[in-house]
């Protein structure tokens, strides 16, 4: 509505400045050239042309032909081409008007030389009104045309004096002309009205020439003319007061002052007194409360009807003001003192008013004012005015919505202005090209300036932004000004007047500045933060290399157990081949064995709440394929991400642990040797007084004491089996002594079949899977036998329903890493022994525990449990090893690790065969021995073998007798005793002070004072106790009989 | 220095004006011409804004007068470099020819005379002669017109174009409205709703050449 209005407006003022300029043009040719271009500028006109006729111009649907014409006077025709017609045809009436007005003009032009010809010759018919007047005032002679004209007859005008027909009005300015041509001017000019019979007026232009006292005067009808120039004038002054409301409206600085213009300027057009605004109640649409926006012509007249009005409002409906509100339309009021519905009717009869003009002002659909105006005479509807009024109040509609928005756009600038002085984030708006057109204290100081002057001098904010960031922020610009999507919040980088950098968090959003659009960049200085981010990334970042680089495995979980980060080190502890898929896992407790979950839930809950972290713990962890590793776990809170977390440091100590308990039990079997051995030392010597004087009493029977002989020969079994387990004891001790040859052992083995299956039975199976070329070994042959036998035994004991064994002869080298896991072994070649069952298997705790001494899953008295003991004594005494492999309900197998022997032949030279009579014959022995009972029984059985014998209790007791006799032949000496020699030093002293003399020990274990490696020294001859009376007989007669060039003297013994 | 006016009176009417307003007058009476130019003059000068006047048809002994029964000496004025007049002729068709560039010069210069005396403002009005039809370059007449509206942009000179009637076709006259955002009609400054923007217009001319 309000564009057509304006459009409306437009053109019509188009259409007056048309007539107004044509006024001024003289000349007819420029005046129909104006008149055509001007038009050509109308809506739907193509072109328009004068043309000299009209008839050949033939109206239609593209064409509009307006004949120019007035009176009798034509000028042609304005030719109109029409492009569309729709659009042209609501201003028709208007050109009409405006091409009559121009047809006047030409007239009036025209009209000098016109009129002079009509009063010379034809003065009876012209068309004008011809007339001849004395001085006396009245008419002399007229011609026809005024009785047409005014209806009055000939006669009845010449009866009066002409002045009696002048409008009462114009009687004085027409008297006034007359004068002037009794004042000698000659041609008077002048228009008045003349009453026609019917009591109307018609309005006359006269010209008149005085010759003497009679005037010669034309008349011409120009009602017409005049009423067509009063409406043409009314309409324009109509325009003009539209568009200069318009104009002086929207340069008004406030919506008041609006307002008010148009108040001022239809007040001035009308001459109207008062004129007051209307507004809109803050509280409803429906109520107009007094603006307090006046125009009086006289404020001291209208003084109680402005305090009346300004104290009153009216609701939709009531009074003047209401109706209009109601009903959105003008109202007129023709007197408000008659009027039912004008409550100040009473004022305004005491004021003097009685007209009263309301229109609307109509803005977004809402009545946002609304304008009355006063005037003292009852007026009556006047189309034109309403007309103009529905104009203005068409065209401050806009206006109004402009100024409410300039208003609203000021209040809220001002409003940000005042916020934005006063924050303290910084607040910057910039124009397109980042030109800064505000910018408040804060960001000023930010950029380290001293205040926003300083950076709104600035072309483009751009400058002070770090180089590499400027290309992205002009980006971003340009998005948002192109309509493409562009980040609303980023951080930049700028820098400070200073030159350092800061770093600034930028919230942007378009906003119109001072009616321009613009970007207002709200901004938080972040630097420190930023440095301090900075700081952490760089600290976390070198954190994060340390770590992942460590060989430690290192896994970081939140409060609940959820792995943020883990290190490759810990991915392969628990076999990840990717850290990230162990980070995918819920909770670092499914890397624990169910028995630690619990203590390590515990450690995560109080590490969280503060406590201290304590030592290291070994806690079993769990490998992705199930199988389990032992770790050292050590744990702290750390800050992860900002988070707080939980750092666990593992190392695998799965190795470490196996070897510890490796060491431990490995200590528990030397202790347990190093007392079994002390045990069996004292025991083989009552063992050796017993066998020795039971041997001696044997001897004391007769052929009669057969009953007292068994009871010896019982007692010489029992002790006998009691020198058996000591056997036993010092094999599982490593303090047997060995002879080692290099044998084959498949050889051995298959010389023991016959023999283990009879000991096995029948029951059991026996199958040999003997290596083809088998290295030979170093071993004690018989000792390997007696572990064989063992072997198969506790095999045959597995299998109470019989089985399968199987005996296995392999060559083995073992390399480092093999050997990485044992002990005590060194890398090198070894022959294998394995023995396998196929029975129940063993448990682990019993499989821990099979090789202790005395250790047993037998029934009591179904075994000694020295058996196991004895065979891993003896491997490790041959410099071997043992292993035994075991599953419950599939069998076991051990396996013996013996050293390979590269010594093709046998490295211990074979004992001498006794001599056939072992005897003594007389030679004299020197016995040493600390042990009374040993040394008596010795003396004795020496005696009784026909030898001589000395003895002494210690070394110095020897030296001693051996300073006064000269003459001893062997000496017999135990290897331990005391009075500080010990029986190798005391034979080397013998040997020292009295030359060689043969030498032979006795002992109840052997330590390495004549055994080294569990070997026997080369050349010693050690009399095992506890020993028979033949075994020392046997053993004597060889130390006797050896060649005295055989190094008997054990030189390199060492104490 | 800034001009601080935000108004300014044109003299021949009560409205008030922003500095560097272009008004283009049509008369047909010199008597109607006369009288504007001197108002134009005498309110220019009351405000002490820097006054020029190109016109071949000023009676400097009238205007003189006119200004003397107002209170202001046009011979103090014209010494203190308020007021200089200047022949239609010699300052538009200098050597014979008409010159749009030269005279948009002449006005920035004009201006920034004015600024640097301290002048409040700066005014002009002159007198379009007929004989620039004839004259070479005198085809740029609306190209000139339209110009001088954007220079008053950025050089606020308020600009009177007084044009006559009866010396100009009735095209021309249709075509000087449209390079005129406002006109002086009846004494009374209205805005012109024949006006083109002199971007449109500058465009449109040179779609026609």
């Amino acid at each position: 509505m309000s564009t057509r209005a304006s459009l409306r407006g437009d053109l019509l003022a188009r259409l007056l400045l048309i007539q107004h300029i044509t006024t001024l043009l003289p000349e007819q040719e420029p005046l129909l050239e104006v008149a055509c271009r001007g038009l050509e500028e109308f809506p739907g006109v193509s072109s328009v042309k004068h043309s000299p006729e009209v008839d050949p111009v033939r109206q239609d649907g593209s064409r509009l032909v307006f004949p120019i014409r007035h009176g009798l006077s034509a000028f042609g025709a304005l030719v109109v081409e029409m492009s569309n017609h729709e659009a042209i045809r609501p201003y028709i009436p208007y050109l009409q008007n405006t091409i009559s007005v121009i047809a006047v003009i030409l007239e009036n032009q025209a009209r000098g030389s016109q009129m002079t010809l009509e009063r010379n010759q034809f003065f009876q018919h012209s068309r004008d009104m011809l007339c001849i007047a004395g001085g006396d005032g009245y008419f002399k002679s007229l011609n026809p045309r005024w009785q047409e004209t005014l209806g009055w007859t000939i006669e009845e005008l010449l009866s009066k004096p002409f002045v009696d027909f002048v409008h009462p009005h114009d009687i004085e300015a027409t008297v006034a002309e007359l004068n002037q041509h009794r004042a000698g001017e000659q041609v008077v000019s002048f228009q008045n009205r003349y009453r026609c019979r019917d009591g109307s007026f018609r309005w006359l232009e006269w010209n008149s020439n005085a010759v003497g006292d009679i005037f010669f005067a034309t008349a011409r009808d120009i009602t017409e003319h005049h009423r067509a120039q009063d409406v043409l004038r009314r309409e324009t002054e109509v325009a003009w007061l539209v568009q200069r409301i318009t104009m002086l409206s929207n340069e008004a600085s406030s919506m008041k002052e609006a307002y008010q213009i148009c108040l001022d300027q239809v007040c001035e057009y009308t001459g109207w007194p008062v004129a007051h605004v209307y507004v809109r109640s803050p509280e409803t649409e429906a109520r107009l409360v007094s603006g307090k926006i006046w125009h009086l012509d006289q404020p001291h007249r209208f003084g109680s009807f402005v305090e009346i009005t300004e104290t009153t409002d009216f609701d939709a409906g009531k009074g003047l003001p209401g109706r209009v509100l109601k009903s959105r339309q003008r109202a007129w009021i023709a007197d408000v003192t008659r009027d039912p519905n004008f409550p100040r009717a009473k004022l305004a009869k005491d004021i003097g008013v009685k007209g009263a003009f309301a229109f609307p002002v109509i803005s977004k659909q809402v009545v946002v004012a609304v304008f009355e105006f006063f005037s003292e005479a009852a007026i009556s509807a006047d189309d034109l005015m309403l007309t103009t009024l529905a104009d203005i109040c068409a065209s401050l509609g806009p206006v109004i919505e402009r100024k409410q928005a300039e208003e609203a756009l000021k209040a809220s600038e001002k409003r940000f202005r005042d916020l934005a002085e006063g924050s303290l984030q910084g607040i910057v708006v910039l124009d397109n090209n980042g030109k800064p057109l505000f910018a408040n204290p804060a960001v000023a100081s930010m950029f380290g300036m001293n205040g926003p002057e300083e950076l709104l001098a600035l072309k483009s904010l751009d400058t002070v932004l770090a180089p590499h960031e400027r290309a992205r922020v002009k980006g971003y610009r340009k998005a948002r000004l192109t309509g493409e999507p562009a980040p609303i919040e980023y951080v930049i980088e700028g820098v400070s007047k200073d030159g350092s950098a800061i770093w600034l968090h930028n919230v942007v959003r378009g906003v119109e500045w001072e009616g321009v659009p613009a970007a207002q960049s709200t901004l938080i200085d972040i630097t420190k933060r930023k440095q301090a981010e900075e700081a952490l990334r760089a600290s976390e970042a070198k954190y994060r290399e340390l770590t992942e680089g460590s060989l430690q495995a290192i896994v970081i979980a939140d409060a609940k157990g959820k792995p943020l980060f883990v290190n490759q080190a810990a991915a392969a502890v628990f076999g990840y081949r990717d850290p990230k898929d162990l980070c995918r896992i819920k909770s670092n407790a499914d890397l624990i064995a169910p028995q630690s979950r619990d203590q390590l839930i515990a450690l995560r809950t109080s590490l969280i709440s503060g406590e201290p972290a304590g030592g290291a713990r070994t806690v079993e962890g769990l490998r992705k394929d199930g199988t389990r590793v032992w770790l050292e776990h050590s744990a702290r809170t750390v800050e992860w991400e900002g988070q707080p977390a939980i750092q666990s440091v593992l190392v695998d100590i799965t190795e470490r642990k196996l070897a510890e308990d490796q060491l431990r039990q490995a200590q528990k079997m030397e202790s347990v040797g190093q007392l079994t051995g002390g045990i069996a030392h004292d025991f083989n010597n009552l063992l050796a007084v017993v066998l020795g004087n039971l041997e001696l009493a044997a001897g004391q029977l007769g052929a009669e004491d057969e009953k007292a002989r068994g009871f010896v020969a019982a007692a010489v079994h029992g002790a006998e089996r009691g020198a058996e387990l000591t056997h036993r004891l010092l094999a599982y001790s490593r303090m047997q002594v060995l002879r080692p040859k290099a044998i084959n052992l498949n050889s051995r083995i298959e010389d023991m079949i016959d023999l283990l299956r009879r000991t096995l039975g029948e029951n059991v199976e026996i199958e040999t899977m003997l290596a083809g070329d088998l290295w030979r070994s170093v071993v004690d042959p018989g000792e390997l036998e007696n572990a064989v036998l063992n072997l198969a035994i506790n095999a045959r004991d597995a299998m109470p329903q019989g089985g399968k064994l199987t005996i296995e002869t392999t060559n083995m080298p073992l390399d480092d890493d093999y050997l990485a896991t044992q002990t005590d072994v060194s890398p090198g070649d070894y022959v294998t022994v394995a023995v396998s069952d196929s029975g129940t298997g063993m448990t682990p705790d019993v499989m821990t525990r099979a090789l202790e001494p005395f250790f047993t899953t037998k029934t009591v008295g179904a075994g000694s449990g020295l058996g196991l003991s004895m065979v891993y004594g003896f491997a490790k005494q041959s410099n071997g090893q043992l292993t035994i492999y075991s599953e419950i309900g599939e069998g076991t197998t051990v396996k013996l690790y013996l050293p390979r022997s590269f010594d093709e032949s046998d490295t211990q030279a074979a004992e001498p065969e006794p001599a056939k009579s072992a005897d003594g014959q007389g030679e004299t022995i020197l016995v040493i021995e600390d042990d009374t009972d040993v040394r008596n029984l010795v003396v004795s059985q020496l005696i009784g073998l026909g030898y001589s014998v000395l003895d002494a209790k210690d070394g110095p007791a020897a030296m001693a007798l051996l300073d006064s006799e000269l003459d001893i032949n062997l000496v017999l000496t135990d290897v331990m005793l005391p009075g500080g020699l010990s029986g190798p030093q005391a034979a080397a002293e013998i040997r020292d002070r009295h030359g060689a003399i043969p030498t032979m020990y006795m002992s109840g274990y052997t330590e390495n004072t004549v055994v080294h490696q569990g070997k026997l020294d080369r050349g010693i001859i050690l009399l095992q106790k506890p020993f028979t009376k033949s075994d020392l007989a046997r053993k004597v007669r060889q130390a006797l009989d050896l060649p005295t060039i055989m190094d008997t003297s054990p030189a390199h013994v060492k104490t | 220095m800034n001009h601080s006016h935000t108004t300014v009176s044109l003299g021949f009417t009560d409205e008030q004006f922003p500095p560097g307003t272009h008004i283009c007058q049509i008369y047909s009476d010199d008597a109607e011409r006369e009288e504007s130019l001197a108002k134009f003059i005498l309110s220019g000068l009351q405000a002490k804004e820097c006054t020029a006047c190109f016109s071949d048809n000023i009676r400097i002994e009238e205007l003189t007068a006119y200004l003397a029964e107002n209170g202001i000496s046009y011979e103090a004025c014209e010494n203190d470099g308020l007021i200089s007049v200047v022949g239609t002729r010699d300052i538009y068709f200098e050597d014979g020819k008409f010159d749009p560039s030269r005279m948009l010069d002449l006005l920035t210069v004009f201006h920034e005379n004015s600024v640097a005396k301290g002048a409040p403002a700066a005014r002009v009005i002159g007198e379009m002669d007929a004989v620039i039809n004839d004259t070479p370059g005198g085809e740029r007449l609306l190209e000139y017109e339209s110009r001088v509206t954007m220079l008053l942009a950025e050089h606020p000179v308020t600009a009177v174009c007084q044009y006559d009637a009866k010396a100009f076709d009735g095209k021309t006259i249709m075509d000087i409205l449209k390079v005129h955002p406002l006109m002086v009609v009846r004494g009374a400054v209205v805005r012109n709703p024949f006006f083109i923007s002199p971007e449109e217009f500058l465009s449109e001319m040179n779609e026609g050449t």
